[in-house]
């Protein structure tokens, strides 16, 4: 059957767009041809197919959502001090004293530990799962050495491979995007930033908003917080309602911000 | 439910009309922390725990946005009832499915009364499994002009969205992806079988 002799009306009528003439013209044809049958057939199972696309983009985004929550909630551990017991007032205070500047420093430590960058990156970084990693074809898939490597967790194979991925290649912008995750995870954040911003470039939906985050990810593990590119992608995320990752970026924001960024006294 | 900014209907629409509309309207629906909280209590009263719980309100959400697609949900009931009964529904299906106990086939539904029956098409893991091997034989361009434009995306929309130069050019790509699913869907030596079901 050649399928292009019936898809654009099958699209029509199935999307209910026929006039009602048309439409009824189109349901005897179908009683009468069974060509017409199969390619409705084929069509309806399309939406199927692309349905399980929409809905596993959807999960993915959901789950997002929810890591950004549980991160948002998580509450930070609860610090307890034993008793103090001296008979002497002077030294009871004295001693309560130290306690609360030993607890005051021991607080501001623990709670400065959470505003490094390396505290920063490693609460916000997420690894590729493999579960992500898309097969070209069932017969091949050009990027699946590299998945393969990264599932192997041999990064170095994985950054090797998604290198060599041309710039005409129809999954550049994948490429690049794991690229990115590769060269980050190893500590070559200079690879990992041009490989994020090349999957960027593309403007590919499925990759560009995860690019972008990931970019001012690696600007953070490689402590470039203070470049205006940094700052421009931040502000510009934290500032789009539609962008996935709005809420981590507010957070971001929020913690990049914080005055306890300065107390890092050990 | 909602943002105090939207109402049942505008949530309806903006997921119908898809783009970035679906999504904001998604994430307002998503951040009801009471609805979150009464799913999590139903399904941890049933047998369930607090993963569980998040699990069936994700699954709850990709149904409600797959029914208001497809225009199955009427505006009968609020919004948040409709999910909060999906939701029980998918729970109460999996316990059944997974048959923890003898006593599941013959729990009701729920103590709690009924508010709609949801419209829920479940589908075999065969089935599930088939489609999704389908779809990872599209190339990746294809798999996202198709997607957008199942997500009512116009082709200006999609041009922008993957970087086309023109709609008409963003037109003639889905044109050929779409053939091209339909090609892979016709040669596949599974699909005859699954479309006699």
């Amino acid at each position: 059957m050649d399928l292009e002799t019936y898809i654009e009306r099958v699209e029509q009528y199935a999307e209910g767009l026929l006039p009602d003439a048309e439409r009824l013209a189109f349901e005897a044809e179908l009683a009468a041809n069974a060509e017409l049958r199969q390619a409705l057939d084929l069509y309806r199972l399309g939406q199927e197919v692309i349905e399980q696309g929409v809905e596993a983009q959807l999960r993915q985004q959901l789950q997002g959502w929810a890591k950004s929550d549980a991160d948002t909630s998580a509450a930070a551990p609860p610090l307890t001090a034993k008793r103090v017991t001296m008979r002497p007032l002077w030294i009871r205070f004295a001693a309560a004293a130290s306690v609360a500047l030993l607890l005051g420093w021991f607080s501001m430590q623990w709670a400065s530990r959470d505003y490094s960058d390396e505290a920063i990156f490693a609460a916000q970084y997420e690894a590729p799962a493999t579960s992500t990693f898309r097969a070209g074809t069932t017969i091949y898939n050009p990027l699946e050495t590299g998945f393969k490597a990264l599932e192997n967790n041999d990064l170095q194979a994985a950054e090797d491979f998604f290198k060599s991925i041309p710039s005409d290649h129809e999954r550049y912008a994948e490429a690049q995007y794991y690229l990115g995750h590769s060269a980050g995870q190893l500590g070559h954040y200079d690879v990992a930033i041009a490989a994020f911003q090349a999957s960027i470039e593309r403007r590919e939906a499925r990759f560009q908003e995860k690019a972008e985050w990931n970019l001012l990810l690696t600007y953070v593990a490689a402590k470039q917080t203070d470049r205006a590119d940094f700052q421009n992608l931040l502000n510009r995320i934290a500032a789009d309602p539609a962008h996935a990752f709005q809420k981590r970026a507010l957070e971001l924001q929020q913690k990049l911000g914080s005055f306890l960024r300065g107390y890092r006294l050990l | 439910m909602k943002k105090p900014d939207f109402t049942d209907e505008q949530l309806v629409s903006a997921i119908s009309s898809g783009g970035q509309a679906r999504e904001t309207a998604l994430k307002a629906i998503y951040e009801d922390k009471d609805l979150k909280r009464m799913v999590a209590a139903f399904v941890r009263n049933h047998q369930g725990d607090a993963t569980d719980g998040q699990d069936m309100f994700h699954e709850g959400m990709i149904v409600l946005d797959r029914n208001i697609r497809e225009g199955k949900f009427r505006g009968e009931a609020p919004l948040k009832g409709y999910l909060y009964s999906i939701c029980r529904f998918l729970w109460m299906n999996q316990l059944r499915k997974q048959a923890h106990t003898s006593t599941v086939a013959e729990m009701p539904l729920s103590t709690e009364p009924d508010l709609l029956t949801p419209e829920v098409t479940m589908i075999t893991e065969e089935r599930k499994d088939l489609l999704n091997r389908l779809l990872n034989e599209l190339g990746e361009r294809c798999r996202q002009i198709l997607e957008l434009w199942k997500l009512s995306y116009s082709m200006e929309e999609i041009a922008e969205t993957l970087g086309f130069s023109s709609s008409d050019m963003a037109r003639k790509a889905k044109y050929r992806c779409h053939v091209s699913l339909l090609e892979v869907i016709q040669k596949n030596p599974h699909v005859e079988q699954l479309l006699s079901r």
